[in-house]
């Protein structure tokens, strides 16, 4: 009888816990709330509502949609284009989250320490990521156009040397438009990569120097190790934006030529809106989201190994 | 201090962003109907068109018709204005006219079906019908429009009216018939000893007279010794826009995208091969026609500068001979010259057509039909845009005679005019073949058979989709 009470009494007292806990963390709940709604909305609902979709071969006026089970995906797997596409998304996604690294990496260095013009410097870098892709892909066009470019002007009238095919040569035109995005967006990742090393203490600097480390040795063995977690950060964010990579081959080649530059989004989209084929394109979508889920956690095992001193 | 030095850095950079982007930043070419086209898009550079709002109201109501279209650039302009001349002569109706990019209006008119909440009336191609018929996003037009007398069928082009026939019914109204024509610089012709009137007849005759007008900035011509071909001054031809000019060129040769019953793929046969062919050898043999390369510099560019001679272009290039009067003086058109040895002649045209999208009222039909009998009837104002009125006997009036390139593509079209083959795929097919001839162009070294078997083969995929 005195255990059964005891237990009894145990149990109210765990209740009353949870009960005061619940309550102290209520407020947590609230301030969530308003976002999970429109995060149900309008981003859970509609990937499930993909899932599904990619099961059917869905035509939009259907009220009984056709259930095809794995068929797209069966599809999706002997779509040369498809594959064409990935290909070219995966090599401009290495290409410029490469680039965009290095090159930030590289002035983040030099602008790390304030010197007389410095602050102009970093606006300059950063200035290109404020202008629209429209405004991008007109700048592009300008610039590596074979009859009016501007790098055609100055190789053929300057250098006198031959007009290049930037964009018609399939070999070409990914690296092009690679180019074309670092100038763009390596701004935000420079200014990211400031941080991060301002947030290195500096008497590991100053211990290395009286050690006698050189620039080198001290960027190989602290800036660098210290940096990864920024590091991890710039890859994967960029990692994620460049592989749905749309508008850049969209106004500056519209793809071409033939399939050369063409990207996975911009064959999602053209499945979806010119084909009608809102079933496929949703088995594009799914995949290509699996293939960017599977990357980053990849890059996260891979980099996630914190460096202290 | 600092933040006052870093606001002013930050004005500075501004600044010079803007002056580097500003003026002179090409835009895309006024595709057909004034829009452009996405995939087009990246193939041309032409000044602006002059822009037409987005919405335009015409009329004041409480319960207006809702039309859209892409009919956004130069000849939007006098579309607007036939649209007050509508609501001038029916007082009792009132306009809401939306105009869309075409690959914005594709996005749209779908959706807005599926919502319930269509536009009253539509206007998009001929040659997309079929598949937005086959998607059931439009009503027939036998019952509403024709069968009642008050448009006599057989008053519009007869592969037109077949183009837009779906399981044989007629989805919707023709508009216009629009499509390449020739536009060519007599001047050009006479100073390089040539006589404007006379014309080549086939292939080998255009090469002949292509190595003549193609002169280098040296002044020398593309079969003479030390021709610059990084540094052409003049060409004889342009490519200017696949979606035209390889479907005229093919049919010119025998050849064609799709065999006549839609149930084979022809981009390979012999003939096609040839007819591509023959512009990879116009442009990477013979020099005459600048390369096909994303990017490269619209026609009219060239044309305008007194840089092409033959310029295969659309019937909406009324409005831009308009708007560049110097070059229109010393232009002529006539009907596409012929690539293919035997001089056989075929062009591709297509057609702004009207239609009421699925789930319309009977007083929006009410309110659609009357504005496309309207539109349909007074085709002779739609025609000083430079396209071609659907109706033959307003093809025939003495003031859309008068205008020289619209009467000639009006006969151009009647004789020698060939629609694209209609399929419920329609848009997904054409996509291949523009991309397996952009394969086969784009390089000197590009196989063009190869990247045409390519091209077939997904195309004949898609036609034995169930």
């Amino acid at each position: 009888m005195a255990t059964s009470t005891l237990s009894s009494s145990r149990t109210a007292a765990a209740q009353n816990q949870r009960w005061k806990r619940l309550r102290k963390q209520l407020p947590n709940y609230l301030f969530i709330l308003p976002h999970f709604f429109f995060f149900s909305v309008f981003l859970l609902y509609p990937i499930f509502r993909g899932l599904q979709i990619s099961l059917y071969d869905w035509k939009i006026m259907l009220k009984d949609q056709a259930f095809i089970g794995l068929a797209n995906y069966q599809a999706l797997l002997q779509d040369k284009i498809f594959w064409q596409t990935l290909s070219n998304t995966a090599y401009f996604t290495a290409l410029t989250v490469v680039m965009n690294v290095l090159l930030a990496l590289f002035v983040a260095t030099g602008l790390k320490h304030p010197f007389i013009g410095s602050n102009f410097l970093r606006v300059l870098f950063y200035a290109p990521g404020i202008l629209s892709v429209s405004v991008l892909g007109i700048i592009g066009i300008r610039v590596w156009d074979t009859q009016i470019g501007i790098l055609n002007y100055f190789i053929t009238t300057m250098l006198g040397g031959p007009r290049i095919a930037w964009l018609g040569n399939p070999d070409m035109v990914i690296p092009a438009l690679a180019v074309t995005t670092v100038w763009w967006t390596f701004g935000f990742p420079m200014l990211v990569f400031i941080a991060g090393m301002h947030n290195i203490p500096e008497p590991l600097y100053e211990a290395a120097k009286i050690d006698g480390a050189g620039p080198l040795q001290t960027f190989r063995h602290i800036t660098l190790p210290l940096l990864m977690p920024t590091m991890l950060f710039v890859v994967v964010t960029q990692f994620i934006a460049h592989m749905q990579v749309f508008a850049q081959p969209y106004i500056i080649t519209g793809g071409g030529p033939g399939n050369a530059s063409r990207s996975a989004t911009m064959y999602l989209y053209e499945t979806a809106w010119k084909f009608f084929r809102f079933g496929y394109a949703s088995s594009i979508s799914v995949v290509l989201a699996l293939i960017m889920i599977v990357v980053t956690v990849i890059l996260f095992t891979l980099m996630r190994r914190r460096t202290e001193y | 201090m600092r933040k006052f030095s870093f606001g002013l850095t930050l004005v500075l950079v501004m600044a010079l962003l803007l002056a580097a982007c500003g003026g002179g930043a090409p835009a895309a070419a006024p595709a057909e109907g004034g829009a452009t086209d996405a995939g087009a898009a990246a193939d041309v550079s032409a000044p602006a068109a002059e822009p037409t709002p987005v919405v335009n109201n015409f009329g004041q109501c409480s319960d207006p018709l809702i039309l859209w279209h892409g009919l956004t650039g130069s000849d939007g302009a006098v579309f607007a204005e036939l649209l007050q001349q509508f609501v001038d002569a029916n007082p009792d109706l009132c306009l809401n006219s939306e105009g869309y990019p075409w690959d914005i209006f594709f996005q749209k008119y779908p959706t807005a079906v599926a919502a319930g909440t269509p536009p009253d009336m539509v206007i998009f191609h001929a040659a997309e019908v079929n598949q937005m018929a086959s998607e059931g996003l439009m009503m027939p037009m036998d019952d509403i429009i024709f069968n009642d007398g008050t448009l006599n069928k057989s008053d519009f082009n007869e592969n037109l009216i077949n183009a837009i026939t779906v399981n044989g019914q007629t989805m919707a109204v023709p508009f216009d018939n629009h499509g390449w024509l020739l536009w060519y610089n007599t001047k050009l012709m006479e100073e390089a000893g040539l006589d404007p009137n006379v014309l080549p007849k086939n292939g080998a005759e255009f090469i002949e007279m292509a190595q003549k007008l193609t002169k280098d900035v040296n002044g020398r011509h593309p079969n003479e010794e030390g021709f610059d071909k990084d540094n052409v001054d003049v060409w004889a031809i342009d490519y200017t826009w696949p979606r035209y000019t390889i479907p005229t060129t093919l049919w010119q040769f025998g050849g064609g995208v799709v065999s006549e019953d839609g149930k084979t793929a022809i981009l390979d046969s012999p003939e096609s091969i040839a007819a591509v062919q023959f512009w990879h050898d116009l442009m990477y043999k013979y020099y005459v026609a600048p390369p096909a390369i994303p990017g490269k510099m619209w026609a009219g560019d060239l044309y305008k500068n007194n840089k092409l001679v033959f310029m295969w272009e659309g019937t909406w290039t009324g409005g831009f001979m308009r708007d560049n009067p110097d070059i229109a003086a010393v232009t002529k058109t006539a009907y596409i010259n012929s690539l293919a040895p035997d001089g056989k002649q075929a062009v591709k045209f297509d057609s702004h057509i009207m239609s009421i999208p699925t789930g319309v009222d009977e007083d929006g039909i009410a309110k659609a039909k009357r504005l496309m009998t309207f539109l349909v009837e007074n085709g002779a104002y739609w025609a000083t845009s430079g396209q071609v009125p659907a109706l033959k006997s307003v093809q025939a009036l003495p003031e859309v005679q008068a205008i020289e390139s619209v009467a000639t593509a009006a006969r151009q079209f009647n004789e020698i005019g060939r629609t694209d083959l209609a399929h419920k795929s329609f848009i997904e097919i054409q996509t291949a073949w523009e991309t397996a001839v952009g394969n086969a162009l784009a390089s000197p070294t590009s196989d063009v058979a190869a990247a045409l078997k390519a091209g077939a083969e997904q195309v004949q995929a898609i036609l034995n989709r169930p």
